[in-house]
């Protein structure tokens, strides 16, 4: 059964390029195009996996992870941020909110694929 | 899904799981093995239907193999192990429960 | 006085390199995206590099480090493997051995060329993206996986693995890293459960798992470090390079000695409990079974890498100069001389003690011969993989297609004979593709591939060693090298050649077939120095040819050069040593032959008429001949050919000695032994004894 993940991005071109990324690569994809709707969505069906973007505008990243650890359906679920290379600190934020790892942008597919596997697989 | 049932002599609590059993409901599943082994003198696993397990579950089997020793009962495993569930025991470097020392071994190759 | 360093360890090695780098390269060019292959060549050229500056050669450091510097680009994919930077390096490996070879020889290196070479590098190394080069190298796919670290041996390494208790809680799954562990190499997991809560007091959410891993990875620690990039700063992670602090090479370590290196016990511990070991630790507390298993899987996983070790050497090997290995083989030879004295003076006194003791020695000396002999034995793989080089570039500036093909590379021939077989088979190669294989044009019209073939093959056949060239090109004309060969008047016009004789004459002096003179061959030197090299090394040259369909040159050769078996015969008061290879029968000629043959120098055996030589007319020894004397009917050349001696002695273990160069005008003396008297025995050639007479014949009666 294909696993599904979400990837939350305020850019639409990276949603896109990861999304058509994950999609080659055999994997569903649900899009947030930030935290907050990321958040929503997620209440309402569970994915095997979130990729989540940390600036975005109504929620951010670190924000989203910290809520999603505390619903139940999302305690272990693997979730890994996008930070830049300039965000080195938000790495260690993002970790102690609960993220499993993280991506630095920017990034090859294979190298976004390589991450997934390690974090899901 | 984890499923307990026992027998009318209350002797024998038969435990079966199916497809995935995972960290998400490891509690539960702890709490259900505490409940099944404090009354029967013996546990039977039945794991033929279970797609995947991951570590939190062979932490509980193991903990729950040592506790039936200890308390002088015995685990009986029903059915056929799937290979899933044998590879991954391999893959967390899971030997006997107990160590070489272990001749009831959970895990080990020879066990019947 | 300069202090006086022996580099002889550091030019061998190099030389060897620059073998293995040329192979490479050859290799590369067919599969230009191999990191592998990339990384092989670099290996060789650092290895190189570093040990020349060691040595020394610091000339040979600063050019290979030029060459290095580029080709590290291409081993980044920085820069694509073209066919001009594999051109610029194999020139780069050739200046590096002209480089050696000039020290050796004192001759002034080409520093010109080392310039255009450096030069042309940079080029490439600047003009990355110049169209100019044709890309052999499909660059490489954007997805594909990231260069790896320099790909090395593989390396035993010790990972201890404890993750934080709530590593669960962060969507990791522990058993993934395990796994990404055991895709770097051979890993054995071991878990530490010790510390699992009994059932009551678990909390099942959270890891109390840790792991002891053996991992034989060829990628390096940072790969190792790379699994555990997420987890790093909350897991407690060790990473031990057993081969660093543990010669894989020496016994494995004992094990109080991992457990208090681990950490494990302390030194004191280990004293308290000396035997047995593991149970003792258990018993007193003091460790946990798991961390005896994980100290003994260590253990395990050591040894096991060092049989590893052993097995991918089937044979440890220890270079010596080829000169200690003559030097042996001399000594041999005159143990075998002394042996055979030995025998003499044995045989001669009835003493049944003396002649068990020199039976004894005459076995030990035939095993030590043998012994000796098989040191000396090479496989002709390795002659065979330079051809490829010459191949390669031949055709390039014939304009033809080659492939070379190569069968029986593992043939051992002894290494003089190799050594000196060399020039032999690049001569024969050479003329296959300027002569033999057509150019593309040529051979399409004819109904053939573009490409040509030569295949060599080395094949084991008794006591000699065949070693066949076989091309696909046009073949030879009989009729055309008759007609050659009357009109330079080697031949008499009325003379009836069979194919194969006309093969031959190829083989003769100023004899080229060449249409046109190219510089690679066709100036009428050529194939009578192979033949004669291949006749001092006491072998023989067969052709065979289809016209149209190629050509096949056999050489036989004799499987090594300092030992044959001879035949001692008597002429006056000389001894003289036949090669036993060559002889096939005696028989007796007496007085009452030579009248039925009317002198004519032709006997009769069994009804087979054979010329004979008089070794007593040859050599002009005076004195009376025997009433009976012997005729040695030989092999030469496919025909039959007797040699008139007074007596013949009998069998002799021949070690041949090199007449030196002074009496190299004596062609009909291949050499000389010393026999176990002590006196010396020339040893003939019978086949240049014929081409004498022959030679003397046809000049008489032309």
């Amino acid at each position: 059964m294909a696993k599904t993940i979400m990837t939350v991005d305020d850019s639409a071109s990276v949603r896109q390029m990861v999304s058509l990324t994950l999609k080659d690569a055999g994997y569903e994809v649900v899009e947030g195009v930030d935290g907050k709707d990321a958040l929503n969505k997620l209440n309402s069906y569970t994915v095997d996996m979130v990729l989540t973007d940390l600036n975005m505008p109504n929620m951010d990243g670190i924000t989203l992870i910290e809520e999603l650890r505390k619903l139940a359906q999302y305690k272990f679920t693997p979730i890994v941020m996008l930070t830049t290379e300039s965000q080195g600190n938000r790495k260690m934020e993002g970790k102690q909110a609960g993220a499993t790892g993280w991506i630095v942008k920017p990034f090859k597919p294979h190298q976004l694929l390589g991450v997934i596997k390690k974090v899901l697989g | 899904m984890i499923d307990l049932s026992t027998d009318e002599s209350n002797s024998t609590t038969t435990l079966i799981l199916t497809g995935d059993v995972m960290i998400q409901s490891a509690s539960q599943l702890r709490e259900t093995l505490l409940e099944g082994i404090s009354e029967a003198t013996t546990l039977v696993i039945n794991l033929e239907q279970v797609e995947r397990i991951d570590l939190s579950t062979v932490q509980i089997l193991c903990a729950t193999h040592r506790a039936l020793i200890k308390a002088g009962k015995s685990l009986l495993i029903e059915g056929a192990i799937p290979e899933s569930v044998q590879e991954t025991v391999a893959d967390a470097g899971y030997g006997g429960c107990m160590g070489d020392t272990d001749s009831t071994g959970l895990w080990t190759k020879d066990r019947n | 006085m300069a202090i006086n360093i022996d580099t002889s360890a550091f030019t061998e090695e190099a030389y060897e390199l620059l073998g293995e780098l040329e192979e490479s390269l050859l290799a590369l060019e067919e599969s230009p995206t191999d990191d592998e292959i990339i990384g092989r060549v670099f290996r060789a050229m650092h290895t190189i590099k570093g040990s020349g500056a060691m040595f020394g050669f610091d000339e040979v450091s600063k050019f290979t480090h030029e060459v290095e510097t580029v080709f590290d680009l291409a081993r980044n994919k920085t820069i694509p493997v073209t066919k001009v930077l594999i051109d610029l390096t194999l020139a780069a490996r050739d200046h590096i051995r002209s480089m050696l070879d000039s020290a050796d020889s004192g001759e002034v290196v080409d520093q010109i060329k080392a310039l255009e070479i450096i030069e042309g590098l940079r080029k490439l190394a600047s003009n990355q993206d110049d169209s100019e080069y044709d890309e052999v190298a499909n660059q490489e796919d954007e997805t594909a996986q990231q260069l790896s670290e320099e790909a090395s041996e593989p390396q035993l390494f010790r990972i201890r693995f404890k993750p934080h208790l709530e590593i669960f809680s962060n969507g990791t799954n522990p058993l993934l890293l395990l796994g990404e562990l055991k895709e770097l190499g051979e890993a054995r997991i071991i878990a530490n459960y010790d510390d699992l809560p009994e059932l009551e007091n678990l909390d099942p959410e959270q890891c109390h798992t840790s792991w002891e891993i053996f991992l034989t990875t060829s990628e390096g620690e940072n790969a190792i470090r790379d699994v555990f990039i997420f987890v790093d700063d909350d897991c407690h992670i060790s990473i031990r390079n057993l081969e660093d602090q543990n010669d894989i090479d020496s016994e494995p370590q004992k094990l109080g000695d991992i457990l208090v290196k681990s950490g494990d016990i302390s030194t004191n511990v280990l004293e308290k409990a000396i035997k047995p070991l593991g149970h003792r630790l258990v018993d007193s507390g003091d460790v946990t079974p798991s961390i005896i298993n994980a100290a003994l899987e260590e253990q395990n996983a050591v040894r096991e890498k060092r049989e590893q070790k052993k097995k991918s050497e089937p044979t440890s090997s220890i270079r010596v100069t080829a000169e200690k290995l003559d030097n042996l083989v001399d000594l041999v030879g005159e143990l075998v001389t002394v042996q055979a004295r030995l025998n003499q003076i044995s045989s001669s006194r009835e003493n049944s003690d003396l002649q068990l003791i020199t039976e004894e020695i005459e076995r030990l000396t035939g095993e030590l011969r043998d012994n000796t002999m098989s040191i000396r034995m090479l496989a002709i793989g390795s002659t065979f993989n330079k051809f490829k080089r010459l191949v390669r570039d031949l055709s390039k500036d014939l304009g033809k297609q080659v492939e070379m093909s190569t069968e029986g590379a593992e043939t051992e021939l002894d290494k003089n004979v190799i050594d000196q077989l060399n020039d032999s088979l690049v001569h024969i190669i050479r003329n296959s593709i300027d002569h033999g294989i057509e150019s593309p044009e040529e051979r399409l019209a004819k109904g053939k591939p573009a490409e040509g073939t030569i295949h060599l093959a080395a094949i084991h056949s008794g006591a000699s060693v065949l070693i066949r060239v076989d091309d696909d090109g046009a073949g030879l004309d009989p009729d055309l090298l008759r007609q050659k060969a009357i009109a330079k008047g080697f031949i008499a016009s009325d003379s009836e050649l069979s194919d194969k004789e006309a093969y031959q004459l190829i083989l003769g002096a100023g004899f080229s077939m060449a249409k046109s003179v190219t510089n690679v061959s066709g100036r009428g030197v050529g194939m009578d120095v192979v033949r004669r090299s291949i006749e001092n090394l006491r072998g023989s040259i067969d052709i065979s040819s289809t016209l149209g369909k190629g050509t096949s040159f056999t050489l036989k050769l004799p499987l090594t050069l300092a030992i044959i078996e001879g035949l001692l015969i008597k002429v006056g008061e000389e001894v003289y040593v036949i090669p036993l290879a060559n002889v096939e029968e005696c028989v007796e000629l007496s007085a009452a032959s030579i009248n039925s043959s009317h002198s004519n120098d032709v006997i009769n055996v069994r009804d087979e008429i054979v010329p004979y030589i008089r070794l007593r007319d040859r050599f002009d020894v005076e004195g009376e001949r025997p009433a009976i004397e012997q005729i040695i009917i030989s092999n030469v050349n496919e025909n039959r050919v007797g040699f008139v001696v007074d007596d013949v002695i009998g069998q002799h273990q021949t070690v041949i000695k090199s007449l030196g160069k002074n009496f190299d005008h004596s062609s009909e003396f291949s050499g000389a032994t010393i026999l176990g008297d002590g006196s010396v025995a020339l040893i003939l050639d019978l086949r240049e004894m014929v081409r004498y007479v022959e030679y003397a014949e046809i000049r008489g009666t032309l």
